[in-house]
């Protein structure tokens, strides 16, 4: 092994994760190598601080606020005899005509245009929210819709179609995660990456026709590759849309035009991989 | 492996509050100290409440497939990371020390740990995050990657680019390797 492999698998080596014949190699490295050598010793430094660092001690006070905030969403809490401002089933009958009214109100605007003006303010705030804070961006969008984590495998299984995304893709991004969501449209699978340096990726995949996610945003359509692609610019990063065989694919988070190109070169390659293994 | 908080966990879906108080007990240490590391000890007092609030008010919804200490952990990295999102700067308060109690022995360690402290602020708080679950928390590679919902594969690389990055930014900061 040379010192960029041995750097590849440092922190498995040093937290003893490695396989014995992988740990005999580093260790056949680390007895000629004095910098890798002295990378170990540092790992070992970095550790002794951390062990060093101080066991803060929580406030007094803490379960007691704790304790008000849980009284306080404790709606059945014995009220010592005063007398409530409803009766209890006066005040369940006005929380469930509250209820009816605003889920027939967002059932009402979410209908109209069978479904699609929500998933349109979905994906907008999806994208608005993406370049700055791509986890809370993902958060929101599944707390809109129904949505399962799972692997490839078993999206797979569920979907009777293997899914292109890969579990590398170009320039260094490694799947993170995969999710199954209930879109209107369809069943869409997702697919989230991250780069070496944590910028994220994300890949939306689905068999239905492809539906117009990217709102009032101004687009271009290019034949990248040989694909009718749609691509949009928000916060300085790129969404583009095409289909490849029976697939539309969507990906959010691309730096330039490069880099879409690549990405449908990569799974241009994928679908033509699983249509040869099939 | 039998989760030692299960049955507390039953009783606090249950609304029993002596069960919320001992789970809390088991736990809030380990919370408070995860997010003094990651926002400061300004924030985190606060920041360890609305963790215990939101699990006591989501405790219907676990299901007992991890155990309790890893979705507990969950939602604490989870909380710290959007607060350390929120805020564009953070500043990490040194810990109060009785002065009587250094010595120049212990200066040194105090010199770094002060610059660990102040490394880990500066390098992105994902990065953050995991190193702490394994330096200070012990976590295995196995309980990372239930923590943080990622493979073990993506534990490893991480704690690479943590390790590296950290190191760095000591060099940056004037330690002497």
């Amino acid at each position: 092994m040379n010192c960029s492999e041995i750097q590849e698998v440092w922190s498995s080596y040093y937290d003893d994760q490695l396989a014995t014949n992988q740990r005999a190699l580093v260790e056949e490295h680390l007895d000629t190598c004095p910098e890798c050598s002295q990378s170990l010793a540092e790992f070992r430094s970095l550790s002794d601080m951390a062990r060093n660092l101080p066991d803060p001690k929580p406030p007094d006070g803490l379960w007691s606020a704790i304790e008000r905030g849980l009284d306080e969403r404790h709606l059945s809490k014995p009220n010592h005899g005063r007398t409530p401002l409803l009766s209890r089933n006066t005040f369940v009958v006005v929380v469930a005509v509250a209820v009816v009214l605003v889920s027939v109100g967002m059932w009402l605007n979410f209908v109209r245009n069978d479904g699609r003006s929500q998933m349109d303010v979905d994906m907008a705030t999806f994208l608005d929210n993406f370049s700055s804070d791509p986890a809370a961006s993902q958060q929101i969008l599944l707390a809109n819709y129904d949505h399962k984590a799972v692997n490839l495998e078993q999206a797979a299984e569920q979907l009777n179609y293997r899914p292109v995304a890969t579990q590398q893709l170009p320039n260094g991004y490694s799947l993170e995660k995969v999710y199954m969501i209930e879109m209107p449209c369809c069943t869409c699978v997702q697919c989230i990456y991250e780069g070496e340096n944590n910028e994220m990726l994300t890949v939306f995949e689905h068999t239905a026709d492809q539906p117009m996610w990217f709102g009032k945003r101004p687009e271009i359509t290019c034949p990248c590759k040989g694909r009718e692609t749609k691509i949009i610019s928000f916060n300085g990063q790129l969404a583009a849309s095409w289909s490849t065989g029976n697939r539309h694919l969507t990906v959010v988070g691309a730096r330039d035009m490069e880099q879409v190109v690549t990405l449908i070169d990569h799974f241009d390659k994928s679908v033509l991989a699983q249509g040869a293994a099939e | 492996m039998t989760d030692p908080a299960a049955e507390l966990v039953a009783q606090c879906q249950r609304g029993d509050r002596v069960a919320q108080r001992e789970l809390y007990e088991m736990f809030h240490r380990q919370v408070f100290r995860m997010t003094v590391r990651m926002v400061g000890r300004g924030e985190a007092a606060d920041l360890t409440q609305q963790v215990f609030l939101q699990t006591f008010r989501g405790i219907g919804k676990f299901s007992g497939q991890s155990r309790f200490e890893t979705w507990l952990f969950r939602v604490t990295v989870n909380e710290c990371l959007q607060h350390r999102r929120r805020t564009s700067r953070m500043t990490i308060d040194s810990l109060q020390h009785e002065p009587a109690a250094e010595s120049p022995a212990h200066t040194d360690q105090t010199e770094q740990r002060e610059l660990l402290e102040q490394a880990l602020n500066r390098i992105d708080p994902d990065l953050s995050a995991i190193f702490l679950l394994r330096e200070v928390e012990n976590y295995t590679y196995d309980e990372i990657a239930a923590v943080l919902d990622i493979s073990e594969g993506t534990v490893a690389s991480r704690l690479n680019r943590a390790r590296r990055k950290l190191r760095e930014q000591l060099v940056e900061l004037g330690w002497e390797t």
